[in-house]
């Protein structure tokens, strides 16, 4: 079942420039999709748009099963969280606490319960013994998960991570992709990543690769990775396992599988072993 | 300009509750026109580090000297301006310091500020916005019309344009696309300058830098030639580094029966040795 269908989806600003042209997409609920592309190729507009964010100029929106439009907009966002770039632009509360209070309190969640609550959803992202601890005190990557947990604890089917690991360093760029593999493992939420991680992309179900504006290409990741030229082309990168692959390739080596780096010193070993 | 550091300390709120120590006896000797990645958790001095080398910061003691400029840290600096000339820091995220009402204005700010004539300054600012890959098209833009990584392209070339003899960028590649992102390296690369970079990305170090210059809780760990520095496994395990890809697909070779003659720096090369061995 798909639980967002898009189609024929236009955006523009000022009747001008075109950031997104005739864009049609289908994403399966319980799915973890990524959504690749260069800078300006209309990747986070795209997020915007779903969420209604943004106001379309053309074309049509289903999420759930409901039309994207005004009367509407109020059901699809309790199905829609945003977990956005910038970890210091999306914590709200001067607590942990407050942070993920903030949406339940929007909710009218009762207060007795509220504790509770908080505490499941820090404990999700574990980030539980920080639930006093000020926004200056955490880093990035602990942000980004006080931001994880207070979308969790709204409940929405759907959660869109706009870049949500561009700007932490390693660690915090592990932890979050960590989290957002075991909420695809561990629940049925539908999850859209938005992101400029070739690796993340790798390992998702599946992958729209967006480029001015314009879906081109999509499929599973060995589908999508096949070809570096032509995601060269467009300004992407591979994989490293599919950039050994190909320079195998070029020197006239076929290997049979490369999922891995170390399925590859395998399938080299072997080859060096026959001759 | 070689850059000279002698036990440099750096407190934070000095004499308040929060006091911290940010950089500890720090003794580093960079040379001419090389390529250094400073690398380190964060947290760990990176970003103090640099803001120490125009003088943006001043230390709480010891001694920095950039060529024969010295930074006084017990006395009023004077001039720090013509040292500001010499030494450019893009900072991270640096498009958010764009301001002026054009892509072309922006970029002349700096030029302009150093006393440099108007239409000198214009010749500048169109040199680095050509060498950064900014289209002569957007020049009369707002900066603000640009897309993410046009704008850092754009700020970019705002501080090559005072054309300093040391460039220090911080994390300049973050939140840009490969692509974009190898542009602006190579770019840096042909400049021929003494290159400080602040970056996570130890492909990229691996890759483009001469030298390591690794951070831990303020204090300096080790400065050695990149191979060296990687290939330390005491180190590496110490501190929980990740090898670079390539590195670690060579390794894994190796383990493998796979003999090289040497640690290659690119895939191409290395393949090349695994084949024709």
């Amino acid at each position: 079942m798909n639980i967002i269908e898009i189609k024929n989806l236009k955006f523009t600003y000022d009747n001008k420039e075109v950031i997104l042209d005739d864009v049609s997409l289908e994403i399966k609920k319980g799915s973890y999709t990524t959504i690749i592309g260069h800078n300006g190729s209309g990747k986070s507009t795209l997020a915007r748009l779903i969420a209604g964010l943004l106001d379309k100029s053309g074309g049509d929106i289903w999420v759930n099963g409901l039309l994207l439009k005004e009367e509407n907009l109020k059901h699809i966002r309790k199905e829609i969280g945003i977990v956005f770039q910038n970890p210091d632009n999306q914590f709200i509360g001067s607590s942990v606490k407050d942070d993920i209070a903030f949406g339940l309190e929007n909710k009218c969640i009762n207060p007795k319960e509220m504790d509770d609550i908080i505490f499941k959803y820090a404990s999700r992202v574990g980030m539980e013994n920080f639930l006093d601890k000020e926004p200056h005190l955490l880093s990035g990557g602990q942000k980004q998960r006080v931001a994880i947990a207070s979308v969790l604890a709204i409940n929405p089917s759907i959660i869109i991570f706009d870049e949500a690991t561009s700007m932490l360093d390693p660690k915090g760029k592990k932890e979050i992709k960590d989290l957002i593999k075991n909420l695809h493992k561990d629940s049925d939420k539908t999850i859209i990543s938005i992101t400029h991680d070739i690796e993340e992309a790798y390992h998702s179900d599946y992958i729209y690769v967006l480029n001015k504006g314009k879906i081109f290409k999509k499929g599973k990741p060995n589908e999508i990775f096949n070809n570096s030229k032509e995601l060269n082309n467009i300004k992407l990168d591979v994989p490293f396992n599919v950039k050994i692959k190909e320079e195998l390739e070029k020197n006239k080596i076929k290997i049979e599988s490369y999922n891995s780096v170390e399925e590859i010193v395998e399938n080299l070993c072997r080859l060096k072993l026959k001759n | 300009m070689p850059i000279e550091i002698e036990k440099l300390n750096f407190i934070y709120a000095k004499d308040m509750p929060f006091e911290y120590t940010a950089l500890k006896d720090i003794d580093l000797k960079l040379q001419d026109n090389k390529f250094y990645a400073l690398i380190g958790k964060t947290g760990s001095g990176k970003s103090t580090l640099i803001q120490h080398l125009n003088a943006l910061l001043i230390g709480s003691s010891g001694k920095i000297k950039v060529n024969n400029f010295e930074i006084y840290t017990d006395k009023k600096n004077k001039n720090l301006k013509n040292l500001r000339k010499e030494v450019g820091v893009v900072f991270q995220f640096s498009e958010q310091q764009l301001f002026e009402e054009t892509v072309l204005k922006d970029v002349m700010f700096g030029p302009l500020n150093f006393k440099v004539s108007e239409s000198e300054a214009k010749a500048k600012a169109i040199k680095y916005l050509k060498l950064v890959g900014i289209d002569e098209k957007l020049f009369e833009k707002s900066p603000f019309e640009l897309s993410g990584g046009q704008k850092r392209k754009v700020a970019i070339a705002g501080i090559l344009a005072l054309e300093p003899q040391i460039l220090v960028l911080d994390e300049p590649t973050a939140g840009l696309d490969p692509e974009s992102a190898k542009e602006i390296l190579e770019i840096f690369f042909s400049l021929n300058k003494t290159i400080i970079l602040v970056t996570h990305d130890f492909d990229l170090v691996y890759s483009y830098a001469d030298e390591v210059i690794f951070l831990d809780n303020g204090n300096l760990i080790t400065k050695r030639e990149t191979v060296d520095f990687f290939t330390d496994d005491e180190l590496i395990s110490k501190y929980q580094l990740e090898l670079p890809s390539l590195l670690n697909f060579q390794n894994k070779l190796s383990e493998k029966g796979f003999s090289f003659t040497k640690k290659h720096k690119n895939l191409k090369d290395l393949i090349k040795e695994v084949i024709y061995e």
